[in-house]
């Protein structure tokens, strides 16, 4: 699962990314005015938002996958690099 | 009667369900063809589901190519189990269909020239592959399709289809996510383009799943091979970092080493090591990590300069920055962990189409990665599956229209559409029940990691499918405060539903084949397996039949075919299992 990070303070409420979130994560608000993360547990990780953005107000954070099961949390398999 | 009818009705003549490459190509072939055409999707058209997240490998043969040697090649690699008709058939209209796309206008990589340069698809000598720009592609569709007048829905999802009262397909019950309006679509022909069977939030593309699988499994309609419907990639780490680049990595130089630092492939597949086929090279990270030898690190120690580089062209920074920002540390001086996923990811199994793309029930129709690929057998090279949405989309959406305007769309019983909005409404009404993601994350935990999908067994399977049964009850208590909780519930029901028809194949199929392993019968068996595996529904039980492949009939025959033989996946994990060290 990634994180939709989106900047209230640079949004100008064009509503694009509304339009086009493939999971209905980004919704605008009632007045219309501002975009807003309506689920956030949902966001997919597509970054289509980000690279829509006109004024660059929106950051996915997807570096986690720890919806995943680890095989080697699993098996008790330590990293020997230290990663 | 009809106290619980849907909010609204709609008449169309072809209804295309899904707007991905499929299902676009089915639209404005429809179009193109007089068909009032009704484009539904739940996500948005040109930016859901897989298409314009795809990598952008193309097959693109160009005039002068031997598309038998590509033929051949294709069936050699695909075990001989490909439909060859639907191959040759393949070829030939994509041959036509890259020139349409490329006057479409999307980038398409070109040389100095001008002419389309060309790359050699993954483990094929003379199959090539073009590389496009899917995002552009899909925007380009989509102005293409309202040019041509076709009504495009965005935010509806399709819950049921409809038949009318001489069975054939006449239409479905959607539902509106953002509003919450239910409504009737009447159409003379339906057809499915829903994408690949996927599980949320492994993939990119939560929207794709099982819908369209579950539609025609309930409407009555053949499925193939559905026990295929595991697959895997090293696209995940799972800890700390995302790095969905395995390929791209391989060809910078990238070695897998085990624990010992040592590059185990070799003593796997002494030739192509870490390019093997996939399942292959999971596997064997399995019998290492099995055997103690874990964990398995990806070493980009040697990589060429190039790979920041080339992973920022193909996706933007993303990728990149996981090396450069030091998310991924230090990856010039040691190596980097890495696991594989081994889930439901599938093109290989799904709706079984005839050479026009029609379902086995009439009416429907089906194109793109929701069907089975029948051009390609265990293996699709890269590239076959956006290259198949084109062709498969474009004979579907030319048939639907056709049928439609000879023998579409009868009347259909209120009774059909109430039972559906009843289940959609009781959902809603339902204050104390379980949340959606409860199931996916359930979902998620049944999958577990490739020990638990990879490695089936009968006990495994039985184990699998009593837990499913388990999930399927708690979907009866699932609510949704809005519909878009609405939906996710019924992409849960959904999931499961076909899910369930892929481990009764898998329980029905006492052998291992390629990507498909038991441990109790780890051989394949090509005197009774070598064969299509047909599903159909009778009740709630699946019925299963094999359909023999007419190799007979068929211009590429096998040299010779061993009537048995130790599968791959089973040769790999021998030490594991079985205490013998591979060669
Ligand atoms: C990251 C990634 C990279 C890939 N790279 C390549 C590659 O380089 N080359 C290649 O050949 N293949 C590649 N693939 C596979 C390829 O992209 C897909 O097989 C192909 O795009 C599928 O197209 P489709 O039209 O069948 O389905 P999709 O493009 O998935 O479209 C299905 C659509 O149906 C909609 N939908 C689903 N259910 C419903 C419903 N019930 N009601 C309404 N709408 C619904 C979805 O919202 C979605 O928009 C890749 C896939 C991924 C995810």
């Amino acid at each position: 699962m990634a994180r939709v990070l989106l900047d209230e303070a640079i949004c100008n409420g064009c509503g694009r990314c509304a339009e086009i979130c493939p999971v209905d994560v980004l919704r605008m608000n009632t007045d219309g005015k501002l975009a807003i993360v309506a689920y956030p547990d949902d966001c997919s990780g597509c970054h289509f938002c980000v690279q829509e953005c006109p004024v660059h107000c929106i950051e996915i954070d997807d570096r986690r996958n720890t919806d995943g099961v680890s095989i080697y949390d699993k098996l008790g398999i330590v990293d020997r690099w230290n990663n | 009667m009809g106290t619980l009818s849907a909010d609204a009705t709609i008449d169309a003549d072809v209804l295309v369900i899904g707007g991905g490459l499929a299902g676009c190509w089915a639209a404005l072939r429809a179009c193109e063809s007089g068909a009032r055409t009704l484009l539904v999707d739940k996500g948005y058209v040109s930016r859901a589901g897989c298409s314009p997240l795809s990598g952008g490998v193309m097959t693109a043969p160009l005039p002068g190519d031997d598309l038998d040697v590509w033929a051949s090649e294709i069936v050699e690699r695909g075990g001989y189990m490909n439909n060859q008709d639907w191959l040759d058939a393949f070829l030939e209209e994509q041959a036509g269909l890259v020139q349409e796309l490329d006057r479409m206008g999307p980038v398409i990589v070109k040389d100095a020239k001008g002419d389309i340069r060309r790359l050699s698809s993954r483990g094929m000598l003379s199959v090539r592959c073009l590389q496009f720009n899917p995002k552009d592609t899909m925007t380009l569709l989509r102005q293409r399709l309202e040019q041509n007048g076709c009504k495009i829905l965005d935010r509806v999802h399709v819950a049921e289809l409809l038949t009318d009262a001489d069975g054939r397909v006449a239409g479905a019950v959607a539902l509106r996510t953002r509003t919450g309006e239910i409504l009737t679509i009447r159409a003379g022909a339906t057809v499915i383009t829903s994408g690949p069977f996927n599980i949320k939030g492994r993939n990119m593309v939560d929207n794709v799943g099982a819908d369209g699988h579950a539609l025609a499994w309930r409407a009555g309609a053949d499925l193939s091979d559905m026990e295929f419907a595991f697959g895997g990639t090293f696209s995940l780490m799972q800890k700390k970092y995302k790095f969905p680049a395995y390929n791209i990595a391989l060809g910078h130089g990238a070695q897998l080493i085990n624990a010992a630092g040592e590059r185990f492939m070799k003593r796997y597949d002494p030739e192509r090591m870490e390019r093997t086929e996939l399942p292959q090279v999971i596997a064997a990270f399995l019998n290492e990590v099995l055997c103690g030898r874990g964990p398995v690190y990806i070493d980009l120690r040697h990589a060429d300069d190039h790979l920041v580089d080339d992973l920022r062209a193909v996706r933007g920074a993303t990728w990149a920055d996981e090396l450069t920002t030091g998310r991924i540390k230090d990856y010039r001086e040691r190596p980097v962990l890495i696991e594989p996923q081994w889930t439901v990811w599938s093109h290989r199994c799904g709706i079984r189409i005839g050479l026009d793309c029609s379902a086995s029930v009439p009416g429907l129709y089906a194109a793109g990665s929701v069907t089975k690929i029948e051009a390609v057998g265990t293996h699709a090279s890269a590239g076959v599956p956006v290259a198949f949405c084109g062709v498969a989309g474009s004979r579907a959406g030319r048939a639907a229209a056709e049928f439609a305007r000879h023998s579409g769309g009868g009347a259909i019983s209120t009774d059909q559409i109430d039972s559906v909005v009843e289940r959609l409404q009781r959902t809603r009404a339902n204050k104390a029940g379980e949340a959606p993601n409860a199931i996916f994350l359930a979902i998620r935990d049944l999958l577990g990691t490739p020990l638990d999908c990879m490695v089936l067994s009968a006990e495994r399977i039985a184990e699998i499918r009593r837990q499913t049964a388990s999930l399927r009850a708690r979907c009866d208590n699932l609510s949704a405060p809005d519909p878009h909780e609405l939906l996710k519930a019924e992409e849960a029901r959904n999931f499961l539903e076909a899910f369930d028809v892929s481990m009764a194949a898998a329980e029905a199929r006492p052998e291992s084949r390629e990507s498909f392993y038991r441990k109790d019968y780890p051989t394949t068996d090509n005197q009774n397996w070598f064969c299509w595996h047909l599903a159909k529904r009778n009740g709630d039980r699946a019925e299963f039949r094999r359909e023999r492949i007419p190799l007979d009939r068929y211009r590429r025959k096998p040299p010779q075919m061993p009537e048995s033989h130790m599968s791959p996946i089973g040769r790999n994990l021998e030490e594991a299992l079985h205490g013998a060290r591979v060669a």
